[in-house]
């Protein structure tokens, strides 16, 4: 990776990502009849010019410039520039992961209705360091949009969770 | 057709109507604010209220609805950078950053008041082009898709600015996307992995609620702060200097009627392509901004909101006049007609006229009452980018998520949200847009539709594309719009060069 400065690496990381999962789509392509295939193949190829296009003008290189220039009329470095410089930990960005996918395995195994005030008040009061009434406040209001929103105006039965279902009859 | 018009005029001014009116736009600015409910929806399940109703109470309701919709998904498009809607998503480009800056109130006030006057737009030019129409949509055949569906992505990958190789690669990641589930044209279920929900295809609600609702809310926690960078000017943003800009600015605003109407009417290209064509056009009418855009440029914000409203005039065109709907809005909205004995088409033009023109009414006075109302409330809105990050998170997450799994209430759509939610916070991280990855899996299936059709009439001969004028046509401006940074770049050269020497 000497060719890709160290700032534009996880980016070369994201694009290697994209070209495995299509080189994988081209590849599951060919486990289809020609007629179910033929488009999906069209895409799948064209495709990979495009990302070493794009890998090039993460290199150092005076081809890679070029590409950049005559795609984005810019150089790999007035990107940079013009690029969010936001510090970005890997750890940060796994704890906020973390709470989406609790908060969806909540609501798979308890629905909808008990799991809004919980995540709403653990996430006020433990990220937000709001107080506890305020966060109370917080969980108790969004819990009555939905509820009278979505299960008494829209008439909705939302999702009551998986526990419900096996335990609740 | 006067007479007609007064008819119309004459149905929608009594109490009931006007009630009615009011409800549905009420419903449509809600609908239309909160992500991933949208018009469609709200039409959808207003459909069991009108069973009781006079056919014209009927379409007065729909009508209120639909107009208000694009409204109110601009509101929480500018705000929170979530469009209610998938065509307010042009929106956020140049009214998140507005919001961003403190200048919440204008954004909103050019926003409704463009999507205000391209909804009056729109509706004039459903009730000029009728008897023309037919022609015009007759000329695209399924090569003529295809090449409109290319055309599309290339203009609105051109449009991300300096990133047009990042968005071709997520306009083809949203292609093989839109891949997945059953084929309709050979019954074959195609990369589904074996998994019973995508069977049916990716479900683009909870998709596009995940990509842009949930994925900002996590970017939101990652960075933290709070929506607007600069909150103490948001009091100083007046909503009035918004609606001032549209008129200053009243040629993209026409541009992107023109737009709204024009796409709106071809069938299943919809509000979310006319309103990216009008921002992608807006970008290239305008090569040396005062603002740049997608860093809180009005202009960004007047051309694909007048074109998104602009669309629901257009889209009636052929739902109208062919029984064929240009938007999944109007499909339904054209179930609402079947269901109340009334058939779409000549017949409906020709011995039920005083109800296309109640309708075309009821589209006008709800668009503006919307418009009225946000203008109304926008000072109010505004104030929502002041909330704390640790407020909004939270909450937007939960409400989201219920959007996401409302629809068709099945578990696994809350999943594929947070799926995508994912996704679209990498592509955020990566500076990769989301914009064409929308797009694609919006347009998948019919750009594969009618490759596959135009591959079965002529015999899987490929010059087919090169043979016919429209087809041609189209396929030179994808070209054209490919070469457009560079052409864009040597034009801002020879500017600069032409400043510098005139300094001299």
């Amino acid at each position: 990776m000497k060719l890709i400065p160290e700032h534009r690496q996880p980016t070369a990381w994201f694009l290697l990502a994209i070209l495995l999962t299509i080189v994988g789509f081209i590849a599951v392509s060919y486990t289809y009849k020609p007629n179910d295939r033929a488009f999906p193949l069209m895409v799948g190829y064209t495709a990979i010019p495009i990302i070493l296009l794009d890998f090039l003008t993460l290199t150092k290189t005076k081809i890679g410039q070029k590409i950049s220039v005559f795609f984005s009329a810019k150089t790999p470095e007035q990107i940079d520039q013009d690029a969010d410089t936001t510090e970005r930990s890997l750890g940060k960005e796994m704890v906020v992961f973390l709470w989406m996918i609790l908060l969806v395995l909540g609501i798979y195994l308890f629905g909808f209705l008990p799991i809004t005030p919980v995540f709403v008040f653990c996430w006020m009061k433990y990220r937000g360091a709001y107080s506890v009434r305020m966060s109370l406040y917080s969980a108790f209001c969004t819990l009555a949009f939905i509820y009278i929103l979505f299960e008494i105006v829209l008439q909705y039965e939302l999702y009551a969770g998986i526990l419900m279902e096996i335990y609740g009859s | 057709m006067f007479e007609s018009l007064i008819i119309g005029i004459d149905n929608l001014f009594s109490l009931n109507s006007i009630l009615l009116l009011m409800a549905g736009s009420a419903v449509g600015l809600l609908f239309g604010a909160i992500p991933g409910l949208g018009g469609t929806t709200a039409v959808a399940l207003m459909i069991p209220l009108t069973f009781g109703m006079e056919p014209f109470q009927a379409i007065i309701l729909m009508g209120g609805i639909m107009a208000a919709t694009s409204t109110g998904g601009s509101v929480s498009a500018i705000l929170l950078n979530t469009p209610g809607i998938a065509p307010n998503a042009a929106t956020t480009f140049d009214g998140y950053p507005l919001a961003k800056q403190g200048k919440a109130g204008m954004a909103i006030g050019a926003g409704a008041t463009a999507s205000a006057l391209g909804g009056v737009v729109g509706i004039i030019s459903l009730v000029a082009v009728i008897p023309i129409m037919k022609e015009i949509v007759l000329l695209f055949t399924p090569p003529e898709f295809f090449m409109l569906a290319i055309f599309g992505l290339c203009a609105i990958a051109v449009s991300s600015g300096d990133r047009l190789l990042q968005g071709l690669i997520t306009a083809i990641i949203g292609l093989v996307v839109g891949f997945v589930g059953l084929y309709d044209i050979t019954g074959t279920v195609r990369y589904s992995m074996g998994i019973p929900l995508l069977e049916d295809g990716i479900k683009l609600v909870p998709a596009l609620i995940g990509l842009f609702a949930i994925s900002e809310m996590i970017n939101l926690a990652v960075k933290g702060g709070s929506i607007a960078e600069d909150t103490s000017s948001i009091a100083i943003s007046r909503v009035s200097d918004g609606v001032k800009q549209v008129f200053k600015n009243w040629s993209t605003m026409l541009v992107g009627s023109g737009y709204g109407t024009f796409i709106g009417a071809v069938p299943g290209v919809g509000g979310t392509v006319a309103a990216f064509l009008s921002y992608s056009t807006q970008v290239q009418r305008d090569p040396d901004p005062d603002v740049e855009y997608g860093k809180g440029n009005i202009k960004g914000v007047i051309a694909p909101e007048s074109a998104n409203n602009a669309k629901d005039g257009g889209s009636l065109i052929p739902t109208l006049a062919f029984g064929i709907p240009g938007s999944a809005e109007t499909a339904v909205f054209l179930g609402v007609l079947i269901l109340h004995g009334i058939e779409p088409g000549q017949k409906l033009l020709v011995e039920n006229e005083p109800l296309v023109f109640t309708l075309v009414v009821a589209l006008t006075v709800s668009v503006i009452f919307a418009t009225l109302v946000v203008l109304a409330l926008a000072k109010y809105m505004a104030m929502l980018t002041m909330v704390s990050v640790n407020v909004l998170i939270p909450t937007v997450s939960v409400i989201a998520l219920v959007g996401a799994y409302a629809l068709h209430t099945e578990i696994g759509d809350v999943v594929i949200a947070l799926i995508f939610a994912i996704i679209g916070y990498f592509m955020i991280r990566f500076n990769y847009p989301r914009v064409t990855f929308t797009i694609a899996l919006v347009l998948g299936t019919l750009t594969e539709l009618n490759f596959d059709q135009t591959m079965q009439i002529h015999d899987g001969d490929m010059t087919v594309f090169l043979t016919r004028w429209l087809s041609v046509t189209l396929l030179i401006l994808t070209v054209l719009s490919l070469g457009f940074p560079t052409f864009r770049k040597k034009v801002r050269e020879r500017n600069r060069r032409r400043e510098a020497e005139a300094s001299k």
